[in-house]
C-alpha cells in the first residue's frame, strides 16, 4: 500500500497537484514554491546548517506538497517543520526552540512573544509526525552535491577548474531548488546537468572521448539534460510580480527581496547559459 | 482559493492513503519486549494474517519532538536490504486519543504513537546460547558466524556502522536464518574517518579497546571486535570479556590479547586515555593459549579478528574468505536448523520473576530442591551432517502455546552463571557490571545478562531424551523427526543430544 513514487511528470505535479483540487492556481502555488524554498534557504543559512542539510529539508517540504494542499497547510510552518527534521536526518540538529526562533526572525523580522513562541512550539512538535506520516518515512533522499564534487574531483584535473567548475555548478543546483525539479529528477540526473550548466558558465571543458558520454554515469539522458537545464534556467526569468500583489504584506516582503536578491547575481547566468542549452540541443 | 493561515495544518484528517498506515491494521498478540526505548509487542496485520513484531517508539520525554535516534535507524534501515538484517516493513501511528485532557473532543490524529513494524523473529543468539542444555553444533555455529558477517559486510560497504553487536542484537527464526537488528546506536561513516564520533558505543563486553581507550574517529573495525567476542563466545560456551567498568574491560582485552604498545599498534600511545589505562606491566598476547581448545581454522579467524590495532583487524568480507568457512565441517544450510520455541527475554524474564516465586513459596515451605546449575555447553565437535539431527517445532504462530512444562528449577537456579568450570574470567562481572547499553533486539530491554538464563528445564532427559521431553503436544504432530525429510534417524540416540534439553 502506498508505494507510489516520489518522482512526478512536470504535468502531473502542475496539474494534479492537491492544491490544485483545492482550487489554488498554478500561478499561485508556483510562487508558494518560491516563497517557501527561497525562506528554507535563508533560514538554514542562518541556523549555520551546511548546505546539504538545506537540501533536504527543501526536498522534503515540496514532497509534502505532492500529497497534501496549500489550503489546508501553511507552507512557512511545513518548511519550518521540515528544517527541524532535516536537521536531526541529515546529521546538524538544531533545537526546535532555535529552529521556531530564528524561523519567526526570518518571517517577521522581530522575535516572538511567549505565547506566539509557545503556540508555534506546539504546532511544530506535533506537526513533526503529522509531516513524517504523510511523507510516510521515507527519509533517505539523496543530494546532488557529493556527487558533483566527486565526479569534478576525477574528471578535471587542474585545480582551479575544478574548484571554480564545482562552485558554478552548486550555484545551478541551490538555485534549481525553487522549481519543482527535484520532484522530477533523481539528485545524479540534477548533478550532471549542474556539472553541464557550470561547466559552460565558467568555460570549463568536460572529458570527451568520442562514443562514451561523460554523462553516462549520471544515468541522464541527453533529453533529461536538457529538459533539467531549460527548467533550471527557468527560475531565473520567474514574474512573480502578480501573485506579489496579491499575497499578504508579509509575505510580500520576505519573497519579494529574496527574488531580488537573486536577480542581479542570476540574470547574467541566465543569458550565459542559454547559449549552453542550444549547445545541448545541437548536439 | 486562498492558501491556509499561518501555523496551520490539516491536523484533522488521517494520513492520505500513501501515507503511514495505522497500527489499528494490526492486532497486538502479546508483548514479547520492554525497555527503555519502547514495548515490543507480537501482532498480527489483520489484512494478511502475518505476525510481526510492533515496536513501539516512545515519545513521552522527547523534548525534542521524534527522537533522533529512531530517525537515524528508519533511515539506515530503509537503506539496508539484505537477508541477514532485520526487515523494516513500515511505520504505523496511532491515532492516539479521541478526547483531550479535560474530556473535550480532539480530532488531532497525530497525537498518538509511532510504531516500528519489523518481520518477526523468534529468538535472539544469546537467549538460544543461554538455554540449559543446549549445545550449537560447529556447523551450526558456522552457520551463524557466516551470516552475522553477510550482514555486517551489508552494513559496511553501505557506510553503516552497527555500533551495537552482541548476541541479545542477532535475531534468530525458525528458519535458522540470522538477522542483524537494533540500529538505534547505528551511524553512516566515511571512508576517510573525518568526522568524531561518540566512543561511548557498544555493550562494555564487546567493546573494542579503540573506544575504551578514547577514540573518536573510527571504522568498522569496531563491529568486527564485537564479531570476534561473539565468535569466542560461541565457541567457549560463555562470554570471554565480562568487565565489570571500562577499566577492567581494558585490563581483561590486555590480559587476553597482551598490551598495546607502538610496535603491535602504531600510534596507540596518542590515544586520549592511553596515559590513564596503560596496563602496569607489559602483557603478552595469550589468546592462542587460552582457547587452545579450539580447532585451528577457527582459532586462526579469532586471532585475525581479537587485533588491538583496528587498522590490522581482519574485515568482514576476508573473514568470510577464511579457511574456517570453507573447511570441513561446512557451514550447514540455515533451513536444516533445529526450531527452537520461542525466546524473548522479555518472556525469559517473566517466566524467572514466576519461577523465583515459586522458590520463595517453597522455601517458605521448607521443600528441597535438587541443587541445579545451568551453563551453556560448549559445541560438539563432531562432523557436518549432525545437524541433520531431529528438531522441534514450535507452533507456528504461538509458539509459547506448546511450551514445555515448566518445571521450577531448584532454588540456586537464578545463580545461573556464576559457577561455571574452570574461571579464567571471574564470572562476577555477570551481575549488572559495565553495561552501557543493553537492549535486546527489538526489546531494547536493559536486562543485566544474568537475566538471560532460560527458567524452566524442559522435560525429562536423558541419552535420547532430548528430542522427546521438549513437550508432548509436539509428539503428536508428525514431522518433527524430520519429516521434512532431513532427519534420518528418529530414534537417534546419542546424535539426539546435541541439541538436547539435558543439563
Amino acid at each position: 500500500m502506498g508505494e507510489r513514487s516520489w518522482y512526478l511528470t512536470k504535468q502531473e505535479i502542475e496539474q494534479n497537484s492537491p492544491s490544485r483540487i483545492d482550487g489554488i492556481d498554478l500561478k499561485q502555488e508556483t510562487f508558494q514554491r518560491w516563497s517557501y524554498t527561497t525562506f528554507l534557504q535563508e533560514l538554514g543559512q542562518r541556523l549555520k546548517n551546511p548546505q546539504k542539510s538545506i537540501w533536504y529539508s527543501i526536498v522534503l517540504c515540496q514532497r509534502f506538497f505532492t500529497r497534501q494542499s496549500l489550503a489546508k497547510n501553511d507552507g512557512r510552518t511545513v518548511a519550518i517543520i521540515c528544517m527541524f527534521i532535516a536537521g536531526k536526518v541529515e546529521g546538524s540538529p538544531r533545537s526546535v526552540g532555535d529552529v521556531i526562533a530564528v524561523g519567526y526572525r526570518v518571517l517577521n523580522d522581530k522575535e516572538p512573544s511567549r505565547q506566539e513562541y509557545e503556540k508555534l512550539k506546539q504546532t511544530v512538535l506535533t506537526g513533526e509526525k503529522f509531516v513524517l506520516s504523510t511523507l510516510r518515512f521515507d527519509l533517505e533522499i539523496e543530494n546532488p552535491y557529493d556527487l558533483v564534487y566527486d565526479w569534478v574531483k576525477r574528471s578535471v584535473k587542474v585545480d582551479r577548474d575544478a574548484n571554480k567548475l564545482s562552485q558554478a555548478a552548486f550555484n545551478f543546483v541551490n538555485d534549481g531548488l525553487r522549481s519543482s525539479l527535484c520532484l522530477q529528477f533523481k539528485a545524479r540526473q540534477i548533478a550532471a546537468a549542474a556539472i553541464f550548466l557550470g561547466s559552460s558558465f565558467v568555460k570549463v571543458k568536460l572529458p570527451w572521448d568520442g562514443e562514451k558520454v561523460w554523462w553516462r554515469e549520471f544515468n541522464v539522458t541527453k533529453r533529461q539534460l536538457w529538459e533539467i537545464s531549460n527548467q533550471t534556467l527557468d527560475v531565473y526569468e520567474q514574474d512573480f510580480l502578480v501573485p506579489v500583489k496579491q499575497s499578504k504584506d508579509d509575505e510580500t516582503k520576505t519573497c519579494h527581496q529574496g527574488l531580488e536578491d537573486h536577480k542581479g547575481n542570476v540574470i547574467n547566468v541566465a543569458d550565459k547559459s542559454r547559449n549552453v542549452v542550444g549547445y545541448v540541443t545541437s548536439v | 482559493m486562498a492558501v491556509a493561515d499561518f501555523g496551520k495544518l490539516n491536523l484533522e484528517e488521517p494520513p492520505p492513503v500513501w501515507g503511514s498506515r495505522s497500527v489499528d491494521c494490526f492486532e497486538k498478540l502479546e508483548q514479547i519486549g520492554e525497555g527503555t526505548y519502547g514495548q515490543v509487542y507480537m501482532a498480527k496485520d489483520i489484512k494478511t494474517g502475518e505476525i510481526v513484531a510492533l515496536k513501539k517508539i516512545r515519545m513521552d520525554n522527547e523534548r525534542e519532538g521524534f527522537p533522533i535516534t529512531a530517525i537515524r535507524e528508519i533511515k539506515i534501515l530503509k537503506k539496508l536490504h539484505h537477508e541477514n538484517v532485520i526487515h523494516l516493513k513500515e511505520i504505523v501511528t496511532s491515532p492516539g486519543r479521541d478526547r483531550d485532557d479535560q474530556g473535550k473532543p480532539d480530532n488531532n490524529k497525530y497525537k498518538g504513537g509511532i510504531y516500528m513494524v519489523f518481520e518477526y523473529m523468534d529468538h535472539d543468539l544469546t537467549g538460544l546460547a543461554d538455554r540449559p542444555g543446549l549445545r550449537f553444533t560447529i556447523p551450526q555455529i558456522k552457520c551463524y558466524m557466516k551470516q552475522l558477517l553477510t550482514g555486517l559486510h551489508c552494513c559496511h560497504v553501505n557506510q553503516v556502522l552497527h555500533r551495537d553487536i552482541k548476541g541479545s542484537n542477532l535475531l534468530i527464526d525458525n528458519e535458522g536464518n540470522l538477522k542483524l537488528a537494533d540500529f538505534g546506536l547505528a551511524r553512516l561513516f566515511s571512508h576517510d574517518h573525518s568526522g568524531n564520533l561518540t566512543n561511548r558505543v557498544i555493550t562494555l563486553w564487546y567493546r573494542p579497546p579503540e573506544l575504551l581507550l578514547g577514540a573518536t574517529k573510527y571504522g568498522p573495525a569496531i563491529d568486527m571486535w564485537s564479531v570476534g567476542c561473539i565468535f569466542a563466545e560461541l565457541l567457549h560456551a560463555k562470554p570471554i570479556l565480562p568487565g565489570k567498568n571500562e577499566h577492567e574491560q581494558l585490563n581483561k582485552i590486555f590480559e587476553l590479547c597482551g598490551s598495546p604498545d607502538e610496535n603491535n599498534w602504531p600510534g596507540v600511545s596518542k590515544m586520549p586515555w592511553f596515559n590513564n589505562f596503560k596496563p602496569a606491566r607489559v602483557l603478552k598476547r595469550r589468546v592462542k593459549e587460552f582457547f587452545k581448545h579450539f580447532d585451528r581454522h577457527a582459532l586462526e579467524l579469532l586471532e585475525k579478528m581479537l587485533v588491538l590495532d583496528p587498522s590490522q583487524r581482519i574485515n568482514a568480507k576476508d573473514a568470510l574468505d577464511a579457511e574456517y568457512f570453507w573447511t570441513d565441517p561446512l557451514p550447514c544450510d540455515p533451513k536444516s536448523l533445529p526450531t527452537y520455541e520461542s525466546s524473548h527475554e522479555f518472556q525469559t524474564k517473566k517466566k524467572r520473576q514466576q519461577q523465583r516465586q515459586n522458590e520463595e513459596a517453597a522455601k517458605r515451605q521448607k521443600v528441597q530442591h535438587p541443587q541445579q546449575q545451568y551453563s551453556r555447553l560448549p559445541p560438539l565437535q563432531h562432523g557436518g551432517q549432525s545437524h541433520a539431527a531431529p528438531h522441534w517445532h514450535a507452533g507456528p504462530n504461538h509458539p509459547t502455546n506448546n511450551a514445555p512444562p515448566q518445571v521450577p528449577a531448584g532454588p540456586s537456579h537464578h545463580l545461573y552463571g556464576k559457577q561455571r568450570g574452570p574461571n579464567r574470567y571471574p564470572p562476577s562481572g555477570n551481575q549488572s557490571g559495565g553495561y552501557n547499553q543493553t537492549r535486546g533486539g527489538y526489546s531494547g530491554g536493559s536486562y543485566p545478562p544474568q537475566g538471560r538464563g532460560a527458567p524452566y528445564v524442559a522435560g525429562p532427559r536423558g541419552p535420547s531424551g532430548g528430542a522427546y521431553g521438549v513437550g508432548a503436544p509436539n509428539y503428536t504432530q508428525g514431522g518433527q523427526y524430520g519429516g521434512s525429510g532431513r532427519g534420518q534417524n528418529p530414534m537417534g540416540g546419542s546424535r539426539n543430544q546435541q541439541y538436547g534439553w539435558q543439563q
